[in-house]
């Protein structure tokens, strides 16, 4: 009874969420495709099946290009695009669905519950249809049908009740003081006078915006998190102090830990695998900078359609490949347990935090400002 | 050698350590270094020492070590 009552929910919620008929349409075939494709892309015949494969990904992925209408990709400005197709929880539907198909084989192998309604509840669970924590289908259906998780206590229910009041605190309180202020001082860039007053204007929006950025997302996971503990379901935890790294690395292990842990399975990993038989044969390092760049650039390009983002992806793949050269080069100079004494120099500390604290806000500051437009209109 | 003491080889040359010693029930946690940019590393340096692929999807499955020489084992046919 249980997955039926998710499943009307669900549907009620994903529907009441369009605008027009075709993008009923669409998201319907977005959904059930996949599901679908998944039993073909893992038949026997090897070779048909790779061609397939490479087929069925690069559709999806075109289609998800037209649906989102980048702004910066020329081929889609020429051709007719119909704003009404496009639907909530598309980009966040594509990391889903992608993880049921590749893992399709795997699950099938394991026994692991493989129904419409489980894969419908899993990709538009109404709960994380908006943004993350992005969940494993696995690890969603496992959770889904526990039988040996205890009950909530009282005391569990008033704790996640206290999550959820104090994330929409985050949200609508913190957050939107922090949006009002970072609006605020963009706004009064352009008017500093000289650059040097600008500089710093620019650092003042930076630094309210990083802290936007976090207390929306944090507030927002809070109340999905501590909702669907409710519900009896768990979702991982998505943060962990992202502001108190010491380096772009360690950033990314904090913040938003469900998005890093998939571009690592599916993006990182497969680049870097293929860096190594290929190009980068021996050379390690060089092919995790490598992989570690383009991953986070493509990371960076899916969090939104206009050019900005794409910088921001430049700015994110730079920030963890400096990271990854500096322990490098550290470790070369002081050796595994020098480096260890190193890092708890003070000066050391210090630098570190305001280093990945700054590099943070202004690589953060590409994303919901159009800050590329402004650099480019002082520049005329 | 039994693929356990390979293994432990890889293990030693990846991490850079030459006192490594793997159990079957040691995890990611165990090791320091362990993260998941040498995982992948680590996986790498595997398949040349074995001769073997794994999918992405394998790798990702392995919860610990015993689980890792299973899989080498079940891929070289030493099973």
């Amino acid at each position: 009874m249980r997955p039926y009552i998710f499943l009307a929910v669900n549907t009620a919620i994903f529907v009441c969420t369009f605008n027009k008929i075709y993008a009923f349409v669409v998201a319907a075939a977005w959904i059930l495709i996949p599901y679908f494709a998944a039993p073909l892309l893992v038949s026997t015949d090897e070779k048909g099946n790779k061609y397939f494969r490479t087929i069925f990904y690069v559709a999806m992925l075109t289609a998800f290009l037209y649906l989102m209408h980048y702004d910066w990709i020329v081929i889609f400005q020429k051709i007719p695009y119909y704003k009404a197709l496009k639907f909530l929880g598309l980009s966040y539907f594509l990391f889903r669905e992608i993880d049921y198909t590749m893992q399709y084989g795997y699950l099938k192998e394991t026994r692991v519950k493989l129904s419409f309604v489980d894969y419908f509840n899993y990709v538009t669970s109404f709960y994380t249809i908006m943004a993350g924590p992005i969940l494993r289908y696995e690890e969603f259906v496992t959770d889904f049908y526990d039988e040996t998780k205890a009950e909530l206590s009282a005391d569990d229910i008033i704790s996640q009740m206290h999550r959820v009041v104090f994330g929409y605190i985050k949200l609508y309180v913190i957050s939107s003081f922090m949006s009002f202020m970072s609006g605020y001082w963009f706004g009064r860039i352009t008017e500093a006078g000289n650059i040097f007053k600008a500089v710093i204007i620019y650092l003042i929006f930076a630094a309210f915006n990083a802290g936007f950025i976090y207390f929306n997302f944090v507030g927002y996971c809070d109340v999905v998190t501590g909702a669907a503990r409710l519900a009896g379901l768990t979702l991982r935890e998505n943060f962990n102090k992202p502001y108190m790294a010491r380096s772009m690395v360690e950033f990314w292990n904090r913040h938003h830990i469900t998005l890093s842990e998939w571009i690592r399975d599916y993006i990182y990993s497969p680049i870097i695998k293929a860096l190594l038989s290929g190009a980068f044969k021996k050379k390690l390092f060089q092919a995790q900078c490598c992989a570690l760049f383009m991953t986070f650039l493509i990371a960076g390009i899916w969090h939104g359609t206009n050019f900005n983002y794409v910088v921001y992806g430049l700015l994110e793949g730079l920030g963890v490949v400096l990271s990854s050269v500096r322990t490098q080069k550290l470790k070369k100079k002081y050796g595994k347990k020098g480096l260890k004494e190193y890092e708890k120099r003070k000066g050391v500390i210090i630098f570190e935090h305001c280093w990945t604290l700054m590099y943070v806000a202004v690589s953060f500051s590409f994303v919901g400002y159009d800050v590329v437009g402004l650099l480019t209109g002082v520049v005329k | 050698m039994d693929t356990k003491s390979r293994l432990e080889e890889v293990f030693r040359e990846v991490f850079d350590d030459e006192e490594i010693e793997i159990t079957n029930e040691m995890t990611a946690d165990d090791i320091e270094e362990w993260d998941s940019l040498t995982h992948v590393q680590l996986i790498v340096a595997v398949e040349e020492e074995f001769g073997c692929k794994f999918s992405t999807v394998e790798v990702m499955k392995l919860k610990n070590v015993g689980e890792f020489i299973n899989l080498i084992d079940r891929k070289t046919g030493n099973a």
